[in-house]
């Protein structure tokens, strides 16, 4: 066999071989119970074969092999920093596990970009791979729902709607991965050189539109439209179509955004305003009164009905949580209480607010590394997408598709802090966009 | 494959440098911290005085896992003072709620660090107490 028949056998393993990780991950946090099993130890399992299969890619294509230095160096200095932390970490363990995870994704996608000299398509591969796993996450979400709608979607509450969660755990999860995709599909439909193509992205693209409004997560259509709005900008298209393009976008988030609100909450249950003093309280069960997980925000402090009811723009919920953990990053405000230990750093004291982290990427980071944390990840983002940028004015699609999913990723970030969880549902197409952006200006 | 530039090689030289330099930086940020959080802990038991007194009105039993917490009344604020300890007697939260809003002092992530102990079979019996009342 000739090398060039090996070089093209071991690429087209590398679109099913991501589409594999990202789709472990999706199952490792699937609601259905069998899915779960697997996917939980399956995600390890995979990232181990993705990076042991990228090392023998880069080795094979050595004499080319080729990354950009700056962008390489602002990464590593990335996940240095993540593995140096374990020493002052809150859960050294912890920290190391995730740090060296992180690692192992990051040289993975590394060492894959490093062939990019010898196989220029390389790149919009790897994106085949995510796009390909978030349009099945996005179907296999849909056949549930016909299958087992009371699984497949939470039931409303006087506080929430009923809200379409698919296969997975939480309506935010499966939006997160479908974000990163939708402007990998758009470009896809954009650059068809077919009509039958151009179709066939162009519905996909609904379909995962159409998941992420379905499932109310307001994080998840910011983050797709900001996505689409990032291709807009740096396609190389002449100013009337970018924005005919443009007025487009904006008029379809406005309608996702109203689409997600016509669920409506199940109605409230009258309560007189003016919780009763506490000292009337006869329980000496403080946890029954004003519970320790409940207590920023709660009526007990307020005197008045809490607030917790969702809408369109009502995130006073969230906002308690981002403040007190701001606050709580300041306790160590250099280099935080360790990578990856947010889930011991951040204590949720937050009236009506159901989560484990800070449901803010940013936050999350400073958390967990301090100031210089988040300053060396937007660093090295801002070089990932100033490179892709570029790439993409010039005319490549790859880049286009990278920045545009890198855009939904950082947007993403805004509402879920999920930059340093390696088995999570984004974490490889995160780091994967912002890689084949890096890379760009490689080709 | 082509060689590095030397330039190269000495910037991942200073970024190990670096990494190593934030160590003892990330670990006294570390110390400081324990510290701060565990003098808002020793203000509230000085608020507090002795644990048994007519003034301790509420409980916490388990509220994370081996942690217990004991709230005491000021004025008509049940909930004014509060200190939640674990298994092992170390005192890890600090709760005063006196003002318009709660001051948290709380060594909950590093449960090893709190060197403020009390004697739980003491205080079990104070919790044990208070479950019986009502």
């Amino acid at each position: 066999m000739t090398r060039a028949r090996i070089d093209e056998r071991l690429d087209a393993a590398v679109p099913a071989l991501i589409a594999a990780c990202v789709l472990a991950a999706a199952a490792g946090s699937s609601i259905q119970r069998d899915v779960l099993a697997l996917g939980r130890p399956g995600r390890w399992a995979l990232l181990v074969i993705l990076l042991a299969f990228a090392l023998v890619r880069a080795a094979a294509s050595l004499p080319v092999w080729r990354v950009p230095r700056a962008t390489t160096f602002a990464v590593l200095a990335f996940c240095g920093l993540a593995l140096a932390s374990a020493a002052w970490s809150v859960n050294p363990h912890g920290t190391l596990v995730r740090s060296l995870a992180l690692l192992a994704v990051v040289v993975a996608i590394v060492a894959l970009l490093g062939c990019l000299p010898a196989r220029p398509d390389l790149g919009d591969r790897m994106l085949t791979g995510v796009l390909a796993a978030a349009g099945i996450v996005a179907f296999a979400g849909f056949v549930y729902w016909l299958v087992s709608p009371s699984h497949a979607a939470i039931a409303a509450t006087t506080e929430y709607p009923s809200r379409y969660q698919g296969i997975e755990q939480n309506p935010n999860t499966a939006p997160l991965l479908l974000a990163i995709a939708v402007p990998i599909a758009f470009v896809r439909a954009l650059r068809a050189e077919t009509a039958l193509r151009r179709i066939g992205f162009g519905i996909v693209l609904v379909g995962l539109l159409a998941s992420i409004v379905a499932s109310g997560s307001r994080g998840g259509i910011v983050a797709a439209f900001a996505g689409l709005l990032a291709v807009t900008v740096f396609g190389p298209f002449s100013r009337l179509r970018k924005l005919a393009v443009g007025t487009a976008v904006v008029v379809a988030f406005a309608a996702s955004a109203w689409l997600s609100t016509i669920p409506k909450a199940l109605p409230a249950v009258p309560v007189a305003t003016g919780v009763p003093a506490v000292a009337a309280s006869p329980s000496a069960n403080a946890e029954l009164v004003l519970p320790l997980n409940q207590e920023i925000g709660n009526p007990w402090w307020t005197r008045t009905q809490g607030d917790s009811r969702r809408s369109l723009f009502n995130t006073n919920v969230r906002a308690r949580a981002w403040e007190g953990t701001y606050h709580r990053a300041l306790g160590r405000p250099l280099l935080g209480y360790g990578f990856g230990a947010e889930q011991w750093a951040f204590v949720n004291r937050y009236y009506a607010f159901d989560s484990q982290n800070p449901e803010n990427a940013y936050l999350g980071l400073f958390l967990q590394l301090g100031v210089v944390g988040p300053i060396v990840f937007l660093a090295t983002a801002a070089l990932c997408v100033v490179a892709g940028a570029r790439a993409s004015l010039r005319g490549s699609r790859t880049a286009l598709a990278a920045v545009g999913a890198t855009a939904a990723a950082l947007a993403a970030g805004l509402s879920q802090s999920y930059f340093h969880g390696p088995g999570g549902i984004a974490f490889v197409a995160l780091w994967m966009s912002l890689l084949v952006c890096g890379t760009a200006v490689a080709r | 494959m082509r060689r590095p530039p030397t330039r190269w090689l000495l910037a991942f030289g200073a970024l190990a440098v670096a990494l190593l330099a934030l160590i003892p930086i990330g670990r006294w940020e570390a110390r400081r911290h324990v510290r701060h959080e565990l003098a808002g802990i020793q203000r509230v038991l000085r608020a507090i005085g002795p644990y048994d007194q007519p003034s301790l009105d509420a409980y916490r039993k388990n509220v994370i896992t081996g942690v217990d917490c004991l709230l005491y009344r000021r004025g008509a604020n049940r909930f004014a003072l509060e200190f939640c300890f674990d298994s092992a007697g170390r005192v890890l939260e600090g709760y005063d709620r006196r003002g318009a809003s709660p001051k948290i002092w709380s060594v909950r992530e590093t449960p090893e660090s709190s060197t403020i102990h009390v004697d739980r079979p003491r205080l079990e019996v104070l919790v044990a107490r208070l479950q019986a009342q009502r």
